[in-house]
Protein backbone atom coordinates (compact mmCIF):
# COMPACT_ATOMS: atom_id res chain seq x y z
CA UNK A 1 0.00 0.00 0.00
CA UNK A 2 1.41 3.35 -0.66
CA UNK A 3 2.39 5.58 2.16
CA UNK A 4 -0.47 8.22 1.47
CA UNK A 5 -3.04 5.76 1.08
CA UNK A 6 -3.75 5.48 5.05
CA UNK A 7 -4.28 8.98 5.17
CA UNK A 8 -6.46 9.02 2.53
CA UNK A 9 -8.75 6.30 4.12
CA UNK A 10 -8.40 8.50 7.39
CA UNK A 11 -9.57 11.54 5.64
CA UNK A 12 -12.91 9.57 3.65
CA UNK A 13 -13.69 7.85 6.89
CA UNK A 14 -13.25 11.02 10.02
CA UNK A 15 -13.55 13.96 7.89
CA UNK A 16 -15.57 13.04 4.94
CA UNK A 17 -19.07 14.44 6.53
CA UNK A 18 -17.61 17.65 7.11
CA UNK A 19 -16.07 17.92 3.46
CA UNK A 20 -19.57 17.03 2.32
CA UNK A 21 -21.22 19.67 4.06
CA UNK A 22 -18.40 22.47 3.09
CA UNK A 23 -18.73 21.10 -0.55
CA UNK A 24 -22.67 21.43 -0.68
CA UNK A 25 -22.40 24.64 -0.14
CA UNK A 26 -19.90 25.32 -2.68
CA UNK A 27 -21.97 23.77 -4.99
CA UNK A 28 -25.29 23.30 -3.90
CA UNK A 29 -25.98 19.49 -3.92
CA UNK A 30 -25.06 16.66 -2.22
CA UNK A 31 -24.07 14.43 -4.99
CA UNK A 32 -21.89 17.55 -6.83
CA UNK A 33 -20.80 17.96 -3.55
CA UNK A 34 -19.10 14.33 -3.28
CA UNK A 35 -17.51 15.01 -6.83
CA UNK A 36 -15.80 18.02 -5.92
CA UNK A 37 -14.81 16.31 -2.60
CA UNK A 38 -13.29 13.63 -4.79
CA UNK A 39 -11.63 15.97 -7.59
CA UNK A 40 -10.09 17.61 -4.41
CA UNK A 41 -8.39 14.89 -2.40
CA UNK A 42 -7.19 14.04 -5.79
CA UNK A 43 -5.63 16.63 -6.72
CA UNK A 44 -4.05 17.48 -3.26
CA UNK A 45 -2.67 13.60 -3.39
CA UNK A 46 -1.67 13.32 -7.02
CA UNK A 47 0.82 16.14 -5.99
CA UNK A 48 4.03 14.66 -4.17
CA UNK A 49 4.17 16.68 -1.24
CA UNK A 50 4.51 15.61 2.55
CA UNK A 51 1.06 15.80 4.30
CA UNK A 52 1.66 15.12 8.14
CA UNK A 53 -1.30 14.91 9.49
CA UNK A 54 -4.95 14.43 9.16
CA UNK A 55 -5.67 17.80 9.85
CA UNK A 56 -3.25 19.08 6.99
CA UNK A 57 -4.93 17.29 4.61
CA UNK A 58 -8.27 18.00 6.06
CA UNK A 59 -6.77 21.76 5.27
CA UNK A 60 -5.49 21.07 1.90
CA UNK A 61 -8.40 19.57 0.59
CA UNK A 62 -10.81 22.15 1.70
CA UNK A 63 -8.65 25.02 0.57
CA UNK A 64 -8.73 23.87 -2.51
CA UNK A 65 -12.37 23.05 -3.16
CA UNK A 66 -13.57 26.74 -3.62
CA UNK A 67 -10.56 27.05 -6.50
CA UNK A 68 -11.75 23.72 -8.07
CA UNK A 69 -15.40 25.41 -8.37
CA UNK A 70 -14.16 28.34 -9.98
CA UNK A 71 -12.11 26.53 -12.80
CA UNK A 72 -14.70 24.98 -14.03
CA UNK A 73 -16.34 28.61 -14.23
CA UNK A 74 -12.77 28.79 -16.35
CA UNK A 75 -12.92 25.83 -18.14
CA UNK A 76 -15.72 24.58 -20.43
CA UNK A 77 -14.01 21.22 -20.00
CA UNK A 78 -13.87 21.07 -17.21
CA UNK A 79 -18.00 22.22 -16.81
CA UNK A 80 -18.78 19.98 -18.78
CA UNK A 81 -17.25 16.92 -17.18
CA UNK A 82 -18.50 18.05 -13.81
CA UNK A 83 -22.44 18.23 -16.03
CA UNK A 84 -21.77 14.91 -17.56
CA UNK A 85 -20.73 13.06 -13.79
CA UNK A 86 -24.01 14.35 -12.29
CA UNK A 87 -26.41 13.52 -15.28
CA UNK A 88 -24.42 9.70 -15.05
CA UNK A 89 -25.03 9.51 -10.76
CA UNK A 90 -27.43 7.14 -9.34
CA UNK A 91 -30.50 8.48 -8.34
CA UNK A 92 -29.88 6.99 -4.55
CA UNK A 93 -27.56 10.31 -3.62
CA UNK A 94 -30.36 12.63 -3.19
CA UNK A 95 -30.47 16.22 -0.90
CA UNK A 96 -30.45 14.83 2.52
CA UNK A 97 -32.80 17.30 4.45
CA UNK A 98 -30.28 18.62 7.25
CA UNK A 99 -29.50 22.53 6.72
CA UNK A 100 -31.36 22.45 2.59
CA UNK A 101 -32.75 25.70 2.55
CA UNK A 102 -29.57 27.02 3.47
CA UNK A 103 -27.89 25.27 0.25
CA UNK A 104 -31.26 25.25 -1.76
CA UNK A 105 -30.79 29.09 -1.59
CA UNK A 106 -27.10 29.14 -2.31
CA UNK A 107 -27.93 27.59 -5.67
CA UNK A 108 -30.20 30.43 -6.75
CA UNK A 109 -26.42 32.09 -7.22
CA UNK A 110 -24.34 32.39 -9.61
CA UNK A 111 -21.06 29.45 -9.38
CA UNK A 112 -18.78 32.38 -8.38
CA UNK A 113 -21.49 34.21 -5.94
CA UNK A 114 -21.79 31.44 -4.17
CA UNK A 115 -18.29 30.52 -3.89
CA UNK A 116 -17.90 33.61 -2.95
CA UNK A 117 -20.02 34.14 -0.41
CA UNK A 118 -18.89 31.21 1.16
CA UNK A 119 -15.74 32.10 1.86
CA UNK A 120 -16.53 35.93 3.34
CA UNK A 121 -19.43 34.25 5.67
CA UNK A 122 -18.25 30.62 6.42
CA UNK A 123 -14.77 31.02 6.05
CA UNK A 124 -14.43 34.47 7.34
CA UNK A 125 -12.44 35.45 4.83
CA UNK A 126 -11.77 39.17 3.90
CA UNK A 127 -12.38 40.24 0.49
CA UNK A 128 -8.82 40.69 -0.66
CA UNK A 129 -8.55 36.98 1.14
CA UNK A 130 -11.29 35.68 -1.28
CA UNK A 131 -10.04 37.96 -3.83
CA UNK A 132 -6.33 36.48 -3.28
CA UNK A 133 -7.50 32.63 -2.92
CA UNK A 134 -9.56 32.52 -5.91
CA UNK A 135 -7.45 34.07 -8.44
CA UNK A 136 -10.03 37.31 -8.64
CA UNK A 137 -9.73 41.47 -8.28
CA UNK A 138 -11.29 42.81 -5.26
CA UNK A 139 -13.76 44.59 -6.87
CA UNK A 140 -15.23 41.24 -8.79
CA UNK A 141 -15.40 39.77 -5.37
CA UNK A 142 -17.11 42.55 -4.21
CA UNK A 143 -19.62 42.74 -7.35
CA UNK A 144 -20.27 39.07 -6.58
CA UNK A 145 -21.26 39.64 -2.57
CA UNK A 146 -23.29 42.39 -3.74
CA UNK A 147 -25.24 40.69 -6.08
CA UNK A 148 -25.39 37.58 -3.36
CA UNK A 149 -26.67 39.44 -0.70
CA UNK A 150 -29.71 41.02 -2.68
CA UNK A 151 -30.33 37.53 -3.90
CA UNK A 152 -30.27 35.58 0.17
CA UNK A 153 -31.71 38.18 1.90
CA UNK A 154 -34.90 37.52 -0.13
CA UNK A 155 -34.34 33.46 -0.05
CA UNK A 156 -33.53 33.47 3.36
CA UNK A 157 -35.64 36.24 4.46
CA UNK A 158 -32.51 37.93 6.46
CA UNK A 159 -33.38 41.33 8.14
CA UNK A 160 -30.64 42.79 9.34
CA UNK A 161 -28.24 44.67 7.51
CA UNK A 162 -25.64 42.14 7.10
CA UNK A 163 -22.68 43.17 5.67
CA UNK A 164 -21.60 46.83 6.20
CA UNK A 165 -20.03 46.06 9.49
CA UNK A 166 -17.63 43.36 7.95
CA UNK A 167 -16.76 46.36 5.28
CA UNK A 168 -16.39 48.61 7.67
CA UNK A 169 -14.16 46.57 9.88
CA UNK A 170 -11.88 46.24 6.62
CA UNK A 171 -11.35 49.85 5.86
CA UNK A 172 -10.33 50.55 9.84
CA UNK A 173 -8.21 47.34 8.98
CA UNK A 174 -6.38 49.01 6.47
CA UNK A 175 -5.86 51.90 7.43
CA UNK A 176 -5.40 51.45 11.27
CA UNK A 177 -3.17 48.37 10.90
CA UNK A 178 -5.64 46.99 13.06
CA UNK A 179 -9.69 45.64 12.82
CA UNK A 180 -11.96 47.24 15.05
CA UNK B 1 -21.93 36.49 14.52
CA UNK B 2 -24.23 37.23 11.82
CA UNK B 3 -27.56 36.45 10.95
CA UNK B 4 -25.95 35.26 8.01
CA UNK B 5 -23.38 33.53 9.65
CA UNK B 6 -24.90 31.52 12.13
CA UNK B 7 -27.03 30.37 9.39
CA UNK B 8 -24.30 29.12 7.09
CA UNK B 9 -22.87 27.40 10.81
CA UNK B 10 -26.00 25.54 11.95
CA UNK B 11 -26.42 24.52 8.16
CA UNK B 12 -22.91 23.00 8.00
CA UNK B 13 -23.32 21.45 11.54
CA UNK B 14 -26.98 19.95 10.67
CA UNK B 15 -25.32 18.95 7.14
CA UNK B 16 -22.26 16.91 8.35
CA UNK B 17 -23.98 15.14 11.14
CA UNK B 18 -26.93 13.93 8.70
CA UNK B 19 -24.10 12.80 6.20
CA UNK B 20 -22.13 11.17 8.92
CA UNK B 21 -25.26 9.62 10.18
CA UNK B 22 -26.27 8.20 6.80
CA UNK B 23 -22.63 6.08 6.63
CA UNK B 24 -20.48 9.16 5.28
CA UNK B 25 -19.12 8.96 1.72
CA UNK B 26 -18.31 4.90 1.88
CA UNK B 27 -15.86 2.11 0.71
CA UNK B 28 -17.10 2.97 -2.78
CA UNK B 29 -15.96 6.74 -2.97
CA UNK B 30 -12.67 5.31 -1.10
CA UNK B 31 -11.87 3.41 -3.61
CA UNK B 32 -12.70 5.84 -6.33
CA UNK B 33 -10.76 8.20 -4.94
CA UNK B 34 -7.25 5.83 -4.63
CA UNK B 35 -8.13 4.42 -8.12
CA UNK B 36 -7.92 8.30 -9.26
CA UNK B 37 -4.69 9.15 -7.38
CA UNK B 38 -3.01 6.19 -8.53
CA UNK B 39 -3.84 6.92 -12.24
CA UNK B 40 -2.58 10.67 -11.97
CA UNK B 41 0.78 9.40 -10.00
CA UNK B 42 0.96 7.05 -12.89
CA UNK B 43 0.51 9.49 -15.71
CA UNK B 44 3.17 11.35 -14.12
CA UNK B 45 5.66 8.95 -13.55
CA UNK B 46 5.07 7.90 -17.47
CA UNK B 47 6.68 11.42 -18.01
CA UNK B 48 9.39 11.05 -15.47
CA UNK B 49 10.80 8.14 -18.04
CA UNK B 50 11.00 10.51 -21.16
CA UNK B 51 13.19 12.53 -19.41
CA UNK B 52 15.42 10.61 -18.26
CA UNK B 53 17.55 10.02 -21.94
CA UNK B 54 18.39 13.97 -20.96
CA UNK B 55 20.39 12.89 -18.25
CA UNK B 56 23.59 12.43 -20.16
CA UNK B 57 25.85 15.20 -19.98
CA UNK B 58 27.98 16.69 -17.47
CA UNK B 59 27.54 19.55 -15.76
CA UNK B 60 28.64 22.64 -17.46
CA UNK B 61 29.08 20.17 -20.85
CA UNK B 62 25.72 20.37 -21.97
CA UNK B 63 25.42 17.06 -24.85
CA UNK B 64 22.68 18.12 -27.37
CA UNK B 65 20.67 15.17 -27.78
CA UNK B 66 17.36 14.15 -28.94
CA UNK B 67 15.41 12.29 -26.03
CA UNK B 68 13.77 9.04 -25.84
CA UNK B 69 15.80 7.64 -28.03
CA UNK B 70 14.39 9.02 -31.38
CA UNK B 71 17.24 10.02 -32.75
CA UNK B 72 21.36 9.66 -31.98
CA UNK B 73 22.51 12.11 -30.19
CA UNK B 74 24.62 14.98 -32.22
CA UNK B 75 27.34 17.37 -30.84
CA UNK B 76 26.75 20.87 -31.15
CA UNK B 77 29.67 22.78 -33.00
CA UNK B 78 32.01 24.59 -30.48
CA UNK B 79 29.46 23.89 -27.41
CA UNK B 80 32.14 22.95 -25.05
CA UNK B 81 33.18 27.11 -25.31
CA UNK B 82 30.25 28.25 -24.13
CA UNK B 83 26.84 27.58 -22.00
CA UNK B 84 24.49 26.36 -23.66
CA UNK B 85 20.83 27.90 -23.22
CA UNK B 86 18.63 25.41 -21.77
CA UNK B 87 15.89 27.33 -21.59
CA UNK B 88 13.47 26.47 -24.52
CA UNK B 89 10.10 27.63 -24.67
CA UNK B 90 7.45 24.68 -25.52
CA UNK B 91 6.80 23.94 -29.00
CA UNK B 92 3.34 24.61 -29.44
CA UNK B 93 3.32 23.10 -32.66
CA UNK B 94 3.03 19.89 -30.89
CA UNK B 95 0.53 20.59 -28.76
CA UNK B 96 -3.34 19.31 -28.93
CA UNK B 97 -4.37 21.30 -26.49
CA UNK B 98 -5.75 24.36 -26.38
CA UNK B 99 -4.41 26.25 -23.48
CA UNK B 100 -0.80 26.06 -23.39
CA UNK B 101 0.61 29.12 -21.96
CA UNK B 102 3.92 28.96 -20.53
CA UNK B 103 6.83 26.34 -19.74
CA UNK B 104 8.84 26.73 -16.12
CA UNK B 105 12.08 25.20 -15.61
CA UNK B 106 12.45 24.03 -11.79
CA UNK B 107 15.99 23.40 -10.05
CA UNK B 108 15.36 23.61 -6.24
CA UNK B 109 18.08 20.40 -6.06
CA UNK B 110 19.32 20.62 -2.01
CA UNK B 111 22.40 19.64 -3.71
CA UNK B 112 22.53 22.65 -6.08
CA UNK B 113 23.74 26.08 -5.51
CA UNK B 114 22.28 28.29 -7.82
CA UNK B 115 18.38 27.02 -7.58
CA UNK B 116 16.64 28.38 -9.97
CA UNK B 117 13.09 28.73 -11.42
CA UNK B 118 12.82 30.21 -14.43
CA UNK B 119 9.79 30.90 -16.90
CA UNK B 120 10.04 30.87 -20.25
CA UNK B 121 7.03 32.11 -23.00
CA UNK B 122 6.02 30.83 -26.47
CA UNK B 123 7.88 33.32 -27.59
CA UNK B 124 11.64 32.30 -26.03
CA UNK B 125 11.61 35.30 -23.47
CA UNK B 126 12.51 34.27 -20.13
CA UNK B 127 12.22 34.87 -16.69
CA UNK B 128 13.64 34.37 -13.54
CA UNK B 129 11.11 34.11 -10.63
CA UNK B 130 12.24 35.00 -7.00
CA UNK B 131 10.72 33.06 -4.09
CA UNK B 132 8.95 34.90 -1.71
CA UNK B 133 9.19 34.80 2.06
CA UNK B 134 7.02 31.96 2.29
CA UNK B 135 9.46 30.04 -0.04
CA UNK B 136 6.82 30.50 -2.57
CA UNK B 137 7.78 31.22 -6.28
CA UNK B 138 4.59 33.45 -7.68
CA UNK B 139 3.86 34.67 -11.12
CA UNK B 140 1.67 36.94 -11.93
CA UNK B 141 0.65 36.61 -15.55
CA UNK B 142 -2.19 37.88 -17.31
CA UNK B 143 -4.27 39.15 -14.53
CA UNK B 144 -3.96 35.96 -12.64
CA UNK B 145 -1.27 34.28 -9.87
CA UNK B 146 0.00 31.13 -10.70
CA UNK B 147 2.48 29.00 -7.85
CA UNK B 148 4.96 27.72 -10.26
CA UNK B 149 7.11 26.69 -7.07
CA UNK B 150 7.19 26.31 -3.89
CA UNK B 151 10.53 25.31 -1.12
CA UNK B 152 8.60 25.68 2.04
CA UNK B 153 9.49 22.49 3.59
CA UNK B 154 6.33 20.75 3.58
CA UNK B 155 6.66 20.85 -0.02
CA UNK B 156 10.77 19.88 -0.07
CA UNK B 157 10.16 16.03 -1.45
CA UNK B 158 8.74 17.80 -4.55
CA UNK B 159 11.98 19.18 -5.62
CA UNK B 160 14.57 16.24 -5.30
CA UNK B 161 14.64 16.23 -9.36
CA UNK B 162 14.78 19.30 -10.94
CA UNK B 163 11.83 19.87 -13.45
CA UNK B 164 10.11 20.78 -16.23
CA UNK B 165 6.34 22.41 -16.23
CA UNK B 166 4.11 23.74 -18.78
CA UNK B 167 1.54 25.24 -17.64
CA UNK B 168 -1.88 25.74 -19.10
CA UNK B 169 -4.16 28.40 -19.02
CA UNK B 170 -7.03 25.96 -17.53
CA UNK B 171 -4.78 26.35 -14.22
CA UNK B 172 -3.30 22.95 -15.00
CA UNK B 173 -0.02 21.57 -15.24
CA UNK B 174 2.59 18.55 -16.84
CA UNK B 175 5.90 17.94 -15.53
CA UNK B 176 8.93 15.81 -16.45
CA UNK B 177 11.94 15.08 -14.77
CA UNK B 178 14.79 17.54 -16.41
CA UNK B 179 18.65 17.31 -16.22
CA UNK B 180 19.07 21.15 -14.97
CA UNK B 181 21.85 21.39 -17.45
CA UNK B 182 20.62 20.37 -21.12
CA UNK B 183 17.69 21.70 -23.34
CA UNK B 184 14.38 19.66 -22.34
CA UNK B 185 13.67 18.71 -26.08
CA UNK B 186 10.60 15.76 -25.52
CA UNK B 187 7.73 17.36 -27.97
CA UNK B 188 10.37 19.35 -30.44
CA UNK B 189 9.82 18.16 -34.34
CA UNK B 190 6.60 17.21 -33.54
CA UNK B 191 3.44 18.71 -35.32
CA UNK B 192 0.05 18.07 -34.42
CA UNK B 193 -3.49 18.47 -36.17
CA UNK B 194 -6.79 18.28 -34.72
CA UNK B 195 -9.48 17.10 -36.59
CA UNK B 196 -11.55 19.84 -37.94
CA UNK B 197 -14.90 19.87 -37.47
CA UNK B 198 -15.08 17.85 -34.31
CA UNK B 199 -17.88 15.45 -34.39
CA UNK B 200 -20.63 15.41 -32.21
CA UNK B 201 -20.02 14.11 -28.92
CA UNK B 202 -16.49 14.47 -28.89
CA UNK B 203 -14.43 16.58 -26.01
CA UNK B 204 -11.67 17.71 -27.94
CA UNK B 205 -9.97 19.18 -24.83
CA UNK B 206 -10.13 16.38 -22.61
CA UNK B 207 -8.76 13.94 -25.70
CA UNK B 208 -5.84 16.53 -26.53
CA UNK B 209 -4.49 16.49 -23.29
CA UNK B 210 -4.24 12.54 -23.45
CA UNK B 211 -2.81 13.17 -26.55
CA UNK B 212 0.26 15.26 -25.52
CA UNK B 213 1.27 12.74 -22.63
CA UNK B 214 2.44 10.59 -25.60
CA UNK B 215 4.59 13.93 -27.73
CA UNK B 216 4.88 15.45 -24.20
CA UNK B 217 4.67 13.96 -21.27
CA UNK B 218 1.99 15.61 -19.56
CA UNK B 219 -1.63 15.58 -19.58
CA UNK B 220 -4.41 13.55 -17.84
CA UNK B 221 -5.41 10.18 -18.22
CA UNK B 222 -8.27 9.08 -20.67
CA UNK B 223 -11.86 10.09 -20.02
CA UNK B 224 -14.23 7.43 -21.28
CA UNK B 225 -17.13 10.37 -21.27
CA UNK B 226 -14.77 12.21 -24.16
CA UNK B 227 -16.51 10.24 -26.89
CA UNK B 228 -19.72 9.22 -27.53
CA UNK B 229 -21.57 5.80 -25.91
CA UNK B 230 -19.96 2.71 -28.06
CA UNK B 231 -17.06 4.88 -29.66
CA UNK B 232 -13.61 3.55 -28.86
CA UNK B 233 -10.27 5.21 -28.94
CA UNK B 234 -7.01 3.89 -30.28
CA UNK B 235 -3.80 5.57 -30.21
CA UNK B 236 -1.40 3.99 -33.46
CA UNK B 237 2.57 4.49 -33.11
CA UNK B 238 4.60 4.02 -36.55
CA UNK B 239 7.98 4.17 -36.21
CA UNK B 240 10.72 1.42 -37.77
CA UNK B 241 9.01 -0.96 -36.39
CA UNK B 242 5.56 -0.81 -37.91
CA UNK B 243 2.66 -0.04 -36.65
CA UNK B 244 1.67 -0.58 -32.83
CA UNK B 245 -2.09 0.16 -31.74
CA UNK B 246 -3.04 1.12 -28.24
CA UNK B 247 -6.73 0.98 -27.44
CA UNK B 248 -7.67 3.47 -24.39
CA UNK B 249 -9.58 2.72 -21.30
CA UNK B 250 -10.56 5.02 -18.63
CA UNK B 251 -7.22 6.81 -17.38
CA UNK B 252 -5.05 5.08 -19.51
CA UNK B 253 -1.33 7.33 -20.26
CA UNK B 254 -1.81 6.42 -24.06
CA UNK B 255 1.18 5.06 -25.34
CA UNK B 256 4.83 5.92 -24.34
CA UNK B 257 7.66 6.75 -26.92
CA UNK B 258 10.46 6.38 -24.59
CA UNK B 259 11.31 2.93 -25.76
CA UNK B 260 10.16 3.81 -29.38
CA UNK B 261 12.83 3.83 -32.15
CA UNK B 262 12.29 6.32 -34.94
CA UNK B 263 8.79 7.47 -34.21
CA UNK B 264 7.62 9.02 -37.18
CA UNK B 265 3.96 9.64 -36.40
CA UNK B 266 1.04 9.48 -33.73
CA UNK B 267 -2.34 9.30 -34.42
CA UNK B 268 -4.88 9.13 -31.84
CA UNK B 269 -8.37 7.65 -33.47
CA UNK B 270 -11.91 7.84 -32.05
CA UNK B 271 -14.59 5.63 -34.45
CA UNK B 272 -17.54 4.04 -33.53
CA UNK B 273 -19.26 7.49 -33.85
CA UNK B 274 -23.17 7.38 -34.40
CA UNK B 275 -22.89 8.86 -37.17
CA UNK B 276 -19.89 6.57 -38.97
CA UNK B 277 -17.58 9.72 -38.57
CA UNK B 278 -13.96 9.11 -37.67
CA UNK B 279 -12.33 11.53 -35.19
CA UNK B 280 -7.88 11.80 -35.37
CA UNK B 281 -5.31 14.03 -33.30
CA UNK B 282 -2.26 13.20 -35.45
CA UNK B 283 0.93 14.45 -34.70
CA UNK B 284 4.16 13.78 -37.45
CA UNK B 285 7.63 13.83 -36.39
CA UNK B 286 10.28 15.79 -38.82
CA UNK B 287 13.98 15.66 -37.61
CA UNK B 288 14.52 18.60 -39.48
CA UNK B 289 12.45 20.87 -36.72
CA UNK B 290 14.40 20.30 -33.85
CA UNK B 291 16.62 23.12 -33.03
CA UNK B 292 20.30 23.37 -32.71
CA UNK B 293 22.13 24.51 -29.82
CA UNK B 294 22.71 27.77 -28.94
CA UNK B 295 24.20 29.95 -25.78
CA UNK B 296 23.25 31.85 -23.42
CA UNK B 297 23.58 35.35 -23.70
CA UNK B 298 26.92 37.16 -22.94
CA UNK B 299 28.63 33.48 -22.35
CA UNK B 300 29.32 32.81 -25.94
CA UNK B 301 33.04 32.76 -28.50
CA UNK B 302 31.34 33.96 -31.49
CA UNK B 303 33.51 31.90 -33.57
CA UNK B 304 32.23 28.91 -32.31
CA UNK B 305 28.31 29.40 -32.22
CA UNK B 306 26.67 27.71 -35.42
CA UNK B 307 24.60 29.80 -37.81
CA UNK B 308 21.28 30.28 -36.37
CA UNK B 309 19.36 28.57 -38.90
CA UNK B 310 16.03 30.46 -38.95
CA UNK B 311 13.45 27.53 -41.16
CA UNK B 312 14.44 25.58 -37.31
CA UNK B 313 12.45 27.93 -35.38
CA UNK B 314 9.37 27.95 -37.38
CA UNK B 315 6.70 28.64 -34.47
CA UNK B 316 8.76 31.69 -33.36
CA UNK B 317 7.11 34.92 -34.53
CA UNK B 318 8.25 37.20 -37.28
CA UNK B 319 9.04 40.02 -34.48
CA UNK B 320 11.77 37.44 -33.13
CA UNK B 321 13.19 36.70 -36.58
CA UNK B 322 17.37 36.50 -36.76
CA UNK B 323 17.86 39.68 -38.05
CA UNK B 324 15.92 41.35 -35.39
CA UNK B 325 17.47 42.87 -32.25
CA UNK B 326 16.39 41.56 -28.63
CA UNK B 327 14.58 43.45 -27.11
CA UNK B 328 14.63 42.18 -22.97
CA UNK B 329 17.28 41.50 -21.23
CA UNK B 330 17.26 37.42 -20.88
CA UNK B 331 15.81 37.51 -24.00
CA UNK B 332 15.75 33.63 -25.06
CA UNK B 333 15.72 33.94 -28.54
CA UNK B 334 17.76 30.65 -29.61
CA UNK B 335 18.31 32.54 -32.94
CA UNK B 336 20.28 35.31 -30.99
CA UNK B 337 23.77 35.22 -31.15
CA UNK B 338 25.35 37.81 -28.46
CA UNK B 339 28.21 39.91 -28.76
CA UNK B 340 31.37 38.88 -26.59
CA UNK B 341 30.54 41.40 -23.21
CA UNK B 342 27.59 43.29 -24.71
CA UNK B 343 24.90 40.17 -23.58
CA UNK B 344 23.43 40.04 -20.15
CA UNK B 345 24.34 37.49 -17.20
CA UNK B 346 23.20 34.16 -17.18
CA UNK B 347 22.55 34.28 -13.86
CA UNK B 348 18.56 34.51 -13.23
CA UNK B 349 19.56 36.42 -10.27
CA UNK B 350 19.94 39.28 -13.16
CA UNK B 351 16.59 39.99 -13.43
CA UNK B 352 15.07 39.09 -16.44
CA UNK B 353 12.49 40.71 -18.03
CA UNK B 354 9.13 39.66 -20.60
CA UNK B 355 8.23 42.77 -21.72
Amino acid sequence: MANWQPLVDELIRDRGPQLVAYGAMLVGRDGDAEDLVHDAIVKTFSKRRSIGSLNEAHAYVRKAMPSIVIDRTRSAAARRRAMNRSYERPQEISDLDAGVDLRRALRTLAPREQVCVVLRYFDDLTVTQVAAQLGLADGTVKRYLANARVHLAQELDITEDWDDSRERADVVAVHGGKKS
Amino acid sequence: MTQIQDMFNEGFRSHADAVARSGGLGRDFERGAVKSIRRRRTTRAVGTGAGSALAIGAVGAAVWAVPGGRNAPVAPAGADACEINPYLPPNLDSIASPYGLFRVYVDLRPEIQDKKVVVVYPDGKYLDVPANDDGAYILDYDGREYEVANQAPRFSNEFDYAMVMDWQSDGTAGGDIWDGVNPYLVGYGWTTVVTDPVPDGIDVDALSSTFDITINGGGTGYWEGAVPEGAVTDVMVTSEGGVETTRLHEGDPGPSLEEVVGATRVEMRVSGLPGGETFSIVSTFDPNDIPEPTCLPGAADPTSIPEPTASLWGGVPPSMAPDQPGDAVGDADPSQVPTPGSGSSPDPGISSSTD
